[in-house]
């Protein structure tokens, strides 16, 4: 085993969903040990029982329109049994580099573990309102009594101050609050929002680096902190830039492909393809002629004549004209194969690619050649590819990848490390507060 | 972090971002540019109402940093740049991948302490690592151009180049662990960070999607994709919401809200997955209870049934946002006029700088920087006589 990064860091993560996971899932990337602390229907539970679900799942095996339900979780080949909380690939993906720990902190004996786990943790990730923080007892004014040297980031939507700090949120509505999905659209038409939910990324990313930030300062200090970080203010950060422009001059136009400040830019269909033998896709490139030259080295490789008209050879020129070069450029690109298209343009020194769909970015030769593409093999699910950690060190590395846990896998382990003994431990069981199974009928 | 200096040599969104993250987590962070100006400095969006224009992005992502003008390609200029790097923790560089790893020899040969954070399109090896980029690109090679718009159209681009400023924080990211393992090693290193693995590693389910299920992602508009439903935007009286009710409980809540709760007990809409399915007629459902409010109202009566919803706030509107107003989130750079606002400070944390300080003047800092570093009046004069060096005029700066 590699020493990570952040070895003997100790954190736990306390998260829903995506931004609160990501800053787990960052830190144990890096080695720390990371404890997933869930409650016992975080991850839904057993699938209703219900005759035209199992008829649709059954049709799904056969290959046929799969059921939107096991669509949501992304089980391996469609398959959520026997255990579907331990086979979604969403949260597999999520959580991978951490040990699982289910535990009902309401009760007494919950409280006792938590107790315990603030008084040997480092760090504290959670994304919990402030009103269910304090009603758990993660705030930061409890644990901070026990443990003054803990760094407390909690990832809410709107943060805990301000007239909005009980609102409850997605990344989609952040992108809404945030301006940044009026900003994104088609030039003419309305706002857009992103393909995924963006902001949750943004979060959890800021959050990784503020934890590590807030680590490095407790070094210098002794003294640990609370971080109240909002993702309505990481996603403005991002659009720092258009929000300026906005103050001073007000709010440009949604401009969809295009560049505001080379010409032609845009993204033109190429040959379409079949990847998953299901239906016949759309496929496109997208391309950007930064200059002159680089519109000149352009025409050498599309040789089309009617790019040579002397109104395009000046970027006013191609700004002006841009609707008909970009209807040429589509002819040229629309029967060919969009990587070795992009291949072809690169080799003049063009920035052009082929618009990746998912299917593309985990066979993509670049990203297995840099070690992006990795597997495990996942309890319960076995090996299948996964996207990896994107920061390479010259002195540390390739990141270690261990599964995700299931549902409370790493209870025993854990409470043993916290000094219970085995017997208080089968109390812990006993009374409900140690879980590994959610409750029956538990849904998302 | 107010004892750690980074230099910041970046021309480009990335590691301009992770410098600018840098500083708001309380590093003394020196951007160093070519007398002739940054790229940055001519980037979009341009101020143009401003006399000279400037570059909104160059005014954001620079501010809290001081200036140094300097050409490090001549070798009395790469002299005086190692002086800097003697004195720096960590510099962040955008150079092209052969020029990064070039840069990275020179500068960390000598300086076994010192990180060198090279963030750039595709990384630093494989066989894209030469490829051109521009903003549109990164977004094709990130998987969410595929993903996002509307289906019987082109992909769609982000409005902003946010692929370089994920790239940006996946840097600062590094920079930071690179600096936590050299505490306990003494080491420095190199660290390769692509805008291309950043975003690939920042999707929610397309990877698994594949890797799984052997499926492709396709756009949905402005609904979840393939299977949430309602996590959309959509049509009110007055403009657009965002309404998210994927939970059972969010579900329930939402119908009980608009007076539909006979919607709550369908067995057509159990889950938010059988719901996508037929959102066309979900959505004509509730469209005569939307239709028939503002945006404000539609929000706050959702929210008071725990119903995650929010406006579709303009970037003006969402100047005068009372949550962020609340939230001391504005800084208010002077130079570009009275009132003039952006994003300040992301999070505050306790090394956090406690005033604002407006992106610097071309070489504004040049002569205190080098001199910091040891270089006497004499030898930055000298480099001024050469035009290896620029400073601003006046020395108040």
């Amino acid at each position: 085993m590699t020493e990570g990064m952040l070895s003997g860091l100790r954190v736990v993560e306390f998260g829903y969903a995506w931004a609160g996971p990501l800053v787990g899932r960052t830190l144990g990337d890096l080695g720390a040990d990371v404890i997933k602390l869930e409650q016992d229907n975080a991850r839904g539970g057993h699938l209703p029982n219900d005759p035209a679900l199992r008829a649709a799942l059954d049709d799904w095996r056969r290959g046929e329109a799969v059921e939107p339900t096991l669509r949501a979780s992304v089980y391996p080949e469609g398959e959520p049994e026997p255990e579907p909380w331990n086979r979604s690939g969403i949260f597999n993906k999520h959580n991978r580099n951490k040990r699982g720990l289910c535990a009902d902190l309401k009760t007494d004996s919950g409280k006792r573990i938590w107790r315990r786990l603030v008084e040997r943790t480092d760090v504290i990730v959670d994304n919990f309102s402030p009103r269910g923080s304090k009603s758990l007892g993660i705030d930061y004014e409890t644990v901070s009594r026990w443990n003054p040297r803990i760094i407390s980031v909690s990832c809410t939507g709107y943060g805990h101050t301000g007239p909005f700090r009980q609102r409850v949120s997605y990344g989609p509505v952040l992108e809404a609050h945030a301006g940044t999905a009026s900003a994104t659209g088609y030039a003419g038409d309305g706002p857009m929002k992103m393909g995924h939910a963006f902001p949750d990324p943004i979060g959890g990313l800021h959050g990784s680096f503020a934890v590590l930030a807030a680590l490095w300062e407790r070094e210098e200090t002794g003294r640990g902190c609370f971080v109240d970080l909002s993702q309505l203010q990481t996603n403005a950060a991002i659009a720092g830039d258009l929000i300026l422009e906005t103050s001073v001059q007000g709010q440009a136009p949604r401009r969809g492909n295009r560049s505001r400040s080379s010409a032609p830019q845009g993204v033109y269909r190429c040959r379409d393809e079949s990847p998953d033998a299901r239906d016949s896709m759309d496929m496109w490139i997208a391309i950007t002629i930064e200059d002159d030259a680089a519109w000149s080295r352009f025409r050498q490789v599309a040789k089309d004549d009617r790019l040579n008209d002397q109104r395009f050879q000046t970027l006013e020129g191609r700004v002006e004209s841009h609707n008909e070069i970009d209807d040429l450029i589509s002819e040229w690109t629309r029967n060919q194969d969009r990587f070795a298209l992009a291949a072809r343009l690169q080799a003049a020194e063009i920035a052009a690619l082929p618009v990746m769909t998912n299917g593309d970015l985990v066979e993509s030769e670049h990203l297995r050649e840099r070690g992006f593409i990795v597997e495990w093999d996942q309890p319960g699910v076995g090996v299948y590819e996964y996207g990896g950690f994107p920061i390479h060190f010259s002195d540390w590395g390739p990141a270690e990848m261990r599964p995700a846990p299931l549902l409370g896998g790493d209870n025993r382990q854990i409470c043993e490390e916290l000094g219970f003994s085995a017997s208080e431990i089968d109390e812990f069981i006993a009374d409900g507060t140690l879980v590994d199974t959610p409750p029956v009928g538990a849904s998302r | 972090m107010s004892g750690l200096r980074v230099l910041d040599l970046s021309d480009n969104v990335s590691g301009a971002y992770a410098a600018r993250l840098l500083a708001t987590a309380g590093a003394q962070v020196t951007l160093v540019e070519p007398t002739a100006g940054s790229a940055l400095r001519s980037r979009p969006p341009l101020l143009t109402s401003l006399e000279p224009k400037r570059s909104a992005a160059f005014e954001y992502l620079s501010a809290w940093k001081r200036g140094v003008a300097l050409d490090w390609s001549t070798d009395a200029g790469w002299s005086a740049l190692e002086r800097l790097l003697d004195h720096s923790d960590v510099v962040i560089t955008t150079l092209s991948a052969d020029q990064a790893l070039a840069f990275d020899r020179r500068a960390r040969s000598g300086r076994p302490a010192l990180i060198h954070v090279a963030a750039t399109s595709y990384g630093l090896s494989g066989p894209w690592a030469g490829w051109r980029s521009s903003d549109l690109t990164d977004w094709a090679a990130s998987g969410y151009l595929y993903i996002t718009g509307d289906p019987l159209r082109e992909p769609l681009q982000g409005a902003g180049p946010w692929a370089s400023y994920v790239a940006g924080i996946a840097s600062a990211i590094g920079a930071m662990a690179a600096l936590h393992a050299r505490r306990s090693n003494g080491r420095g290193q190199l660290v390769d960070v692509g805008a291309m693995e950043v975003m690939a590693s920042a999707h929610q389910w397309s990877l698994v999607m594949w890797s799984h299920q052997g499926r492709i992602k396709h756009r949905a508009n402005n609904r979840h994709a393939e299977a949430h439903h309602p996590v959309s935007l959509m049509q009110v009286q007055d403009g657009w919401v965002c309404i998210a009710a994927p939970t059972q409980a969010q579900w329930v809540n939402l119908c009980v809200a608009l007076d539909l709760p006979e919607m709550a007990d369908d067995p057509r809409f159990a889950t938010a997955g059988l719901r996508f399915d037929v959102a066309e007629e979900i959505d004509g459902r509730f469209a005569p209870f939307l239709m028939a409010r503002n945006r404000t109202e539609v929000v706050e009566y959702l929210q008071g049934f725990h119903v995650p919803a929010s406006a579709v706030l303009s970037m003006d509107e969402m100047l005068k946002d009372p949550q962020l107003q609340a939230r001391a989130f504005w800084a208010y750079p002077e130079p570009l006029g009275e009132g003039v606002k952006m994003p300040g400070v992301p999070f505050v944390l306790p090394s956090s700088p406690d005033n604002f300080n407006s992106a610097p003047r071309l070489g504004a800092d040049t002569a205190q920087a080098l001199g910091e570093a040891g270089m006497a009046e004499d030898e930055i004069a000298a480099l001024v006589e050469e035009a290896v060096v620029a400073k601003a005029g006046g020395d108040h700066d």
